[in-house]
Order: C-alpha cells, then sequence, then structure tokens
C-alpha cells in the first residue's frame, strides 16, 4: 500500500511537475538539464504558491514533523497516560485509569535515600535510581576527561596518527553485545586477565624459587636505586619534580617490603613510607634542604634494601582468580562498569572535541609560543576556553546517555551482583517486560521521574556552563 | 466446444485443487528452550508427524529458558505468541492455553495424565490443556571422584543438609576446588530443601507466606554463601529474579555438589562424559523430611483466534501424548514418564543409549518423589499454584539481596511477604 502511495507520488510529480512547468515555460532541447532541475524544484514552488515565500520552511518541515510527532511526541502522550493507568493488560483501552497512584507506590518510602525504607516496587525504583546516579557522578567526568586527553593527544602530530584516532574511535561502532562478549572473556574468572595475572604471579613465584634470586635482586635495585638517586640530584637544578616522584615511589615501594617499623614491633610501615616520601617531595618542592633530604632518604632507602627477603617477596604462592563481575562488597564489578562504559564511548566524543580543537586558531598557540608560556599554561588559558562550547555538548551529551544505561551493564552483569550494578532503566524494563505480574504502570510512571531527572541535570549543567561562559 | 468445455473444467478443478491446498495448508511455531538439549528430538518428531500431515508445516524456534519465562508470557499477552511451546509455569500461563478436549481422546488423557493435568487447569474446571512432557523432581547429583580423591565418604541416605555442608566442606578443603555446593538460582529449587526444615508455604486459609520453617533454611542458605561453600556465582551474582544454572561449575569439577533435577540428567550424562564419575543421591533431609519439588514441563498449544492454526497445533500435542509417541519421547529425553501406564511399565532408557549412571539416577528421583509425596505433600500443592512463580520469583530476588548484605534476612523475609500479599492474593 505505501509502495503504491510513494509510486503515484513520483507519477503526480514527474508527469503533473512537466505539465505544470511547461504549460508556464519554454524549453528548448539543449535546456533538458535545466528542465530537470526545475522538475526537482516543482513542490518548493508549489509550496510558495500555497503557502507565500514565508511559508515555505514551514511546509518542508512538515513531513517531518508529522513523522517526529507520531513516532516521538505520540508515544511520549501515551506513555504519559499509561502511567496513569493500572491492570496487568497491554491494550491501552482495558485498562483501568488509576490517577497519580503508580507515582505514589514508588514514593511510598520512609526514607528515599534508604530504598530498603521503601515499599517493594519504590526499594527497586530507588535502588537504581540511586546507582545510576552514582554511576553518572562517577563515569561522565571520567570518561570526559579521558575524551579531553586522547584528543588533546591525537590532536598533536604524532606519528600514525590517522591509526590512533582509528583506534580509539573503533569501539564506537561495535554493538554492546559485541562489547559485553569481548569484556565477558576478558574479566570472566577463567578469562583472559586472570589467565595474565596468574601466569605473571606464576613466573614471578617460581622465579623467587630460584637460587641466588635474593641476591641477584638486591643487586639489581641497589643499580637502580643509585640511578634514580643520582637523577633526582642533578635534576634539582632544573624544574622538573620527576626524578623525584620516581625516587619517592621507590621508597614506598621499599618501605613495604621491608616493613622497617616491625623491627620495633609496630604496623603500618607503608604508610609511614609514603609520609616519608610526599614529605620529601614537600621539601623538593619548596626547595627546603632538597639536596640533604633526598641524600638522608637515599641512605634510608639502600638500608631497607639490604634488609629486604626478596624470595618471600615475589612468593605469591597459588593464585586464587579474582571473580571481577561477581563477587560482591569488592567494588570491582561497578569499576568495570565504569571503565567498559568508557572504552566503548569514549572515541565518539574525543571525535567531538578533536572538531573542537581543530577549529582554534593556531596563531594563537605561535602567539603564546613566543611569549615563552608553557604548555600547561596555554592549556588551561587558550584551548579549555575556547573548546568549552564543544565540551558543554560533550558533558550534556554524555549525561543523557550516561543516564539511559542499559545494554551493557544487562548484559555484562546483569545488574548484579545483587543489585550493585543495577541501573533505573533496567528496573523499567523488568517491571515491564521481565516479570510474572507486568506492571506497566508502573513502567511508564518510573520512565516520567527518570526523565524528570535527566531534564534536571541537563538544565542545571546548561545554566552553570552559560554562566561560567558569560563570566 | 468439447474442447473448450474440458479446458474450463480442467481449469476449475486445478483452482478448486489450489484453493483446497491453500485453505489447509497450515505453518504453525514452536517455541522450545534448548538448555537441556531436547530441541534436536521434538524436530526429529516434528519431521515425522509433517510426513503423516502434509498440509502442516512446523516451524522450530530454540530459545534460552529465560525467554521462555520471562517474554512469552509478553508475546501471549501481546497476541504474538507461538502457536505452540514447552512450559514450565504450568499455571501461570492457564489463561492462554488452547483446549485440547475435542481433539483428543479425553478418557484416555484422563487415564494416563489425571495426576498432572489439574495442574495446567490452575483452578479451573475441567479442561485438557497440556501433555506433560516430563515429570521433574529436584535433587542432588554429586562428583563421585571428587569425593574419592578428597577421600571423603559420602554421607549415608538420610543425612541431613548440615551432614552434606560437612561432607563438601571437606571435599572443598582437600581438593581445593572452587565450591562444595551449588544450587540452581531458582525458588523452586530452593522449596523442598525449605520445606525439610518446616517451611509449610500454606497459611490457614490457604494463602501463600514465608514462617519460621522457610527462614531456617534460608538462614542455613546465607552461611554457606559467606562462608564460601557456596559460590558467588549463582544466587548473589546474578540480580532481580534472573534464573542461573550451575552446570558449567559441576561439568568443569569445580564443586562436588549440584542441587539440580531430574530434568537435567541427559544434560549431564552428555556433558560429563567420561571425565568423572557422578551419581544422583537421595536428597538431603531435615528435621521435616526429605523435601523435593516435583513439576516439569508441558507442551501446550495456545489460544491463536485462527480455528486452522489451533487445530493443527492440538493435532501435534495428541499425536505426541500417544502412547507409542510418549514412550519414545520419554526414553530418548531420559525423563520420568508422566503417563500412568509407562510409569507402571517402566522404560528401557539404556536402550536409548543411557549409561547405568543415568538410569539409576532416575531411579532414584523416582524414589525420591514418592518419598516426598508422603512427607512435604505441600510441594505439590506449590506446584499446582498459579502463584507458584510468584513465591520462585520473590524468594530468588530478595534472599539474593540477603546474601549481598543489601538486605538484612529480616528484611528480605517482609519484602517476600508483601511481594505474596500484592501478586499472590
Amino acid at each position: 500500500m505505501a509502495g503504491l502511495m510513494m509510486a503515484l507520488l513520483g507519477l503526480a510529480w514527474v508527469i503533473g511537475g512537466s505539465l505544470w512547468l511547461l504549460a508556464r515555460r519554454r524549453y528548448a532541447l539543449r535546456q533538458a538539464p535545466q528542465f530537470a532541475m526545475d522538475l526537482l524544484g516543482v513542490p518548493v514552488d508549489l509550496a510558495q504558491r500555497v503557502f507565500g515565500r514565508g511559508g515555505v520552511p514551514y511546509a518542508l518541515l512538515l513531513p517531518n514533523l508529522l513523522i517526529f510527532g507520531f513516532f516521538t511526541f505520540l508515544p511520549m502522550l501515551l506513555n504519559i497516560y499509561v502511567s496513569m493507568t493500572g491492570g496487568s493488560s497491554i491494550a491501552l483501552f482495558d485498562r483501568p485509569f488509576v490517577g497519580l497512584q503508580k507515582f505514589a507506590e514508588l514514593f511510598d518510602c520512609e526514607s528515599l535515600l534508604i530504598p530498603k525504607t521503601c515499599t517493594n516496587a519504590g526499594y527497586n525504583f530507588w535502588t537504581g535510581m540511586w546507582n545510576t546516579l552514582l554511576f553518572v557522578l562517577v563515569q561522565v567526568p571520567v570518561m570526559v576527561a579521558a575524551a579531553m586527553v586522547t584528543a588533546l593527544v591525537v590532536n598533536r602530530d604524532i606519528k600514525g596518527r590517522g591509526f590512533w584516532r582509528a583506534m580509539f574511535f573503533y569501539p564506537v561502532m561495535l554493538s554492546p553485545v559485541v562489547i559485553a562478549n569481548i569484556w565477558n572473556w576478558v574479566l570472566h574468572r577463567k578469562g583472559a586477565l586472570n589467565a595474565v595475572v596468574g601466569e605473571a604471579q606464576g613466573g614471578l613465584t617460581a622465579l623467587a624459587g630460584m637460587a641466588g634470586f635474593d641476591i641477584v635482586m638486591t643487586v639489581l635495585l641497589g643499580i637502580v636505586l643509585m640511578v634514580v638517586t643520582e637523577r633526582a640530584l642533578r635534576a634539582g637544578e632544573g624544574p622538573s619534580l620527576a626524578w623525584r616522584a620516581v625516587f619517592g615511589g621507590l621508597f614506598v615501594l621499599l618501605a613495604a617490603w621491608a616493613q622497617p617499623l616491625s623491627l620495633l614491633g609496630l604496623p603500618g610501615s607503608t604508610l609511614a613510607g609514603a609520609v616519608l616520601a610526599a614529605g620529601l617531595l614537600w621539601c623538593v618542592a619548596n626547595d627546603r634542604a632538597a639536596r640533604a633530604a633526598l641524600t638522608l632518604a637515599a641512605v634510608l632507602a639502600a638500608a631497607m634494601l639490604l634488609a629486604i627477603q626478596f624470595d618471600a617477596v615475589f612468593d605469591f604462592g597459588r593464585y586464587r582468580p579474582t571473580n571481577w563481575l561477581v563477587t560482591p562488597n569488592t567494588g570491582w564489578p561497578f569499576f568495570w562498569l565504569v571503565f567498559v562504559f568508557c572504552w566503548s564511548h569514549m572515541g565518539f566524543y574525543m571525535l567531538i572535541l578533536l572538531a573542537g580543537l581543530q577549529a582554534i586558531p593556531r596563531d594563537l598557540y605561535e602567539a603564546a609560543r613566543m611569549d615563552a608560556t608553557t604548555p600547561w599554561r596555554a592549556f588551561w588559558r587558550i584551548t579549555l576556553p575556547l573548546v568549552m562550547p564543544t565540551l558543554t555538548v560533550v558533558i550534556v551529551l554524555s549525561l543523557i546517555r550516561s543516564f539511559q544505561i542499559f545494554d551493557e551493564v544487562y548484559l555484562l552483569t546483569g545488574g548484579g551482583p545483587g543489585r550493585e550494578t543495577f541501573m533505573v532503566v533496567q528496573n523499567i524494563y523488568e517491571v515491564a517486560f521481565s516479570s510474572n505480574n507486568p506492571d506497566y504502570g508502573q513502567a511508564a510512571a518510573g520512565s516520567i521521574l527518570m526523565a524528570l531527572v535527566i531534564a534536571v541535570f541537563t538544565f542545571v549543567q546548561l545554566w552553570l556552563t552559560r554562566r561560567q561562559s558569560e563570566l | 466446444m468439447t474442447f473448450m468445455r474440458a479446458g474450463v473444467a480442467a481449469s476449475v478443478s486445478t483452482l478448486a485443487l489450489l484453493s483446497a491446498t491453500s485453505v489447509w495448508a497450515v505453518d504453525i511455531d514452536l517455541m522450545i528452550s534448548d538448555v537441556d538439549g531436547k530441541a534436536a528430538i521434538i524436530q526429529d518428531f516434528a519431521d515425522r508427524f509433517q510426513e503423516q500431515n502434509p498440509d502442516i508445516t512446523i516451524t522450530l524456534n530454540a530459545v534460552g529458558y529465560n525467554v521462555i519465562r520471562e517474554q512469552l508470557p509478553i508475546q501471549l499477552e501481546a497476541g504474538t505468541g507461538p502457536d505452540l511451546s514447552f512450559v514450565t509455569d504450568l499455571g501461570g500461563l492457564q489463561p492462554y492455553y488452547f483446549d485440547l478436549t475435542p481433539h483428543v481422546d479425553a478418557e484416555a488423557w484422563e487415564e494416563a495424565y489425571g495426576a498432572v493435568l489439574p495442574w495446567y487447569r490452575a483452578g479451573t474446571e475441567g479442561g485438557i490443556y497440556g501433555f506433560h512432557t516430563e515429570m521433574t523432581v529436584t535433587g542432588p547429583y554429586v562428583n563421585l571422584t571428587m569425593f574419592e580423591e578428597a577421600g571423603v565418604d559420602l554421607p549415608e541416605p538420610g543425612a541431613t543438609w548440615e551432614d552434606w555442608a560437612e561432607a563438601t566442606q571437606a571435599v572443598m578443603d582437600a581438593t581445593g576446588s572452587y565450591a562444595g555446593m551449588v544450587m540452581d538460582r531458582s525458588g523452586h529449587r530452593m522449596a523442598g530443601p525449605a520445606m525439610s526444615y518446616g517451611a509449610a508455604y500454606y497459611d490457614d486459609q490457604g494463602h501463600l507466606v514465608v514462617d519460621e520453617g522457610f527462614r531456617t533454611f534460608s538462614q542455613m542458605m546465607l552461611d554457606w554463601h559467606e562462608s564460601g561453600l557456596m559460590p558467588p556465582d549463582i544466587w548473589p551474582a546474578a540480580s532481580g529474579a534472573k534464573y542461573t544454572n550451575g552446570n558449567e561449575l559441576f561439568f568443569n569439577q569445580e564443586v562436588p555438589f549440584y542441587m539440580s533435577g531430574s530434568w537435567n540428567t541427559a544434560n549431564v550424562h552428555d556433558n560429563v562424559g567420561d571425565a568423572f564419575d557422578w551419581a544422583v543421591v537421595p536428597v538431603p533431609c531435615g528435621p521435616e523430611g526429605c523435601g523435593v519439588m516435583p513439576g516439569g514441563q508441558g507442551f501446550v498449544a495456545f489460544k491463536s483466534g485462527d480455528a486452522a492454526q489451533e487445530e493443527a497445533a492440538a493435532q501435534f500435542v495428541a499425536w505426541m501424548a500417544e502412547e507409542e509417541q510418549a514412550r519414545e519421547w520419554y526414553t530418548r529425553t531420559f525423563a520420568i514418564p508422566a503417563h500412568a501406564g509407562l510409569q507402571a511399565e517402566g522404560l528401557d532408557y539404556q536402550s536409548a543409549g543411557a549409561s547405568e549412571a543415568v538410569a539409576k539416577a532416575l531411579a532414584t528421583f523416582t524414589e525420591m518423589a514418592s518419598a516426598a509425596a508422603e512427607q512435604t505433600p505441600q510441594a505439590y500443592d506449590l506446584q499446582g499454584d498459579k502463584f507458584g512463580f510468584v513465591m520462585y520469583n520473590a524468594t530468588v530476588q530478595y534472599l539474593s539481596a540477603a546474601m549481598n548484605g543489601e538486605l538484612t534476612l529480616d528484611e528480605a523475609m517482609d519484602k517476600i511477604g508483601e511481594e505474596l500479599e500484592t501478586n499472590a492474593r
């Protein structure tokens, strides 16, 4: 039927349009291309005649408006209607009107902040809502920062720039099912990650069991310590803290292995080592007896190095694989969810930011370089302000997408363990489609509440960024 | 003229034949969960049925068990469901069943399948709504090789769940296995053991409830998960009422004890092969008996509004339930028959390729069923209850939340109670 309609419309356009044109203008044979172009423009001519010049854009928008209205606005209105109906029927007119009862069920709580004080409907909904908010608050800054850093890197004149851009973008093209399968394969208890960790751990344990391992490690680390100390002392003349930071890291590691406080029967050597290393970095940064402090720390580090039994440190015994996506109360499932979501979506936002970065005039950077501006200062004073409008778009888009997270989490963890990664969209889906007592009204009410939260977040975000740009 | 008349007659005959064929040719869809490898067997039966009934075409749709549990009811409600399906929520889907009575020998059905037909009626009067393709009983599979390697003796029949927990902990410690016991993530699987510890499941008015006996066994489940005797991969890992089974853990020798059911026997047989010795052991007991849940799977036809499709679907179900086909089906799928005559006759599973272990396992399951019928009769009521799945789903959902520390056990009991109050009255 639709095909027939389209064919008739096409015929009317070609035949009717030709007749209409030929009745008004004369064409020579060589003007055939112009005739074809005029034929294409017949609907616009017609619209202009009917609606006048000002009405043409609206006339051209009409088909789009109709399609959007039918497929977007009408379902939204129906959703509002369904949220005010009860019963179990899927047929719209067999559902009794219950007013705001479905919303009231979701809000039937002693405290909204503690979902378990709600009735079952509210318990499931608010658990999902708070999990989603936590996910958004953690994931959006992480992903935007990662996308920004990646965009800055691939915007530079590095070797194989096209390849790196494609590499970062390609996960965007994968379907969530593929993404979930890839990461399940990596993160399963018997997956690739545990295999790698297990093999590395087994290899180190075997190495630690070899004769002379202790001496070799002491000598090796002694050399490393000497080189790093020497570099750190020499670098004292320059502005860089990098070698001091490496020295600090080494110092913490040695304290963790040697556990010097255990000689006094006290725990907490690792923490003490970290405090000392931080103090050392502070001394160096403020140029307060930096050289003396570093020398003292080097002597301490050498003493600790001699006290360490490396064959015991590197003997990890039998490796018990970590159940990354399954074990409750470890935080790992949530961490991996954030990681996988960033991995799979970052490329898209990186691309938008890259376009924003490329729109910044190069001469600004050249002028900054002539003024001996540091790259860090150039980033804060030039790049960030100029890329801010693009960054706003990225933040809003990623915020909305993060709120709607469902497919990846449903396939990767199923919302588990327990309800640790259970998101609000999953709650809406389960209430409507995977329950023995489907409650379409409550699912519709939940989706309206979710839309409201997204709208509030988006408006606050836009308001903040507008204020910032006005300042 | 004669030539012309003959031509017209031939044309009319051809048209009539074509239109008759188009009237009688019926395409019907069959949905089956292939989790236990039965799709290939039903395909074989469907092929034979189509040879005998060339006007009927059966299209097989093998799906995951969750699709049957979660999506089939929605499809049926929306009017887009299949014509035939294998279902386990026997009472819950009752409103959608097509009544087979006019299409079968009702008297023969009552005689053969009378014990299970009420499960499909779910409280309605009369009607024949499905062929019970397997009588099932929940029960445990044990990895004998792991017990032997650990030097731990199998607890004797009549041993309690605590005894088995102790024994499997010893096997776990000795062999370094991942866990000691695993149970499918299903309230149906937990119901039998809970009944052993006094769970009545019904109050005086016949309403579903949670009680002290249910709480006792729930606490044991929580303790076993906390200690690591039961793995986090099954109950705590998933969310909501999602079904998960422990097959992989058992097949990979990561756990010596697996609480599943008789429907899984062929699957265990095929997947374990010669990897290790296994057996089905009598279910552990509690102070109130040795509870298991009966149940099973049924083959049903759904109302579609198309008389020809409904009749064709009914014909196939009726044909499958005939004694000859039923015997072959039960034997090849290593299922306990629901047909009274075949139960009395006994089936020769070994002729269909079953090992001695399978034959023994099925015998043990059958013994468990008869013991449970006496000791925990509420199991049969629960199986035929149209709200059974409300109970099962609430058990899984809120007990898992307690295992993860989201709720205390008392809070979980309250939440299950609320669910029953809301959806099972």
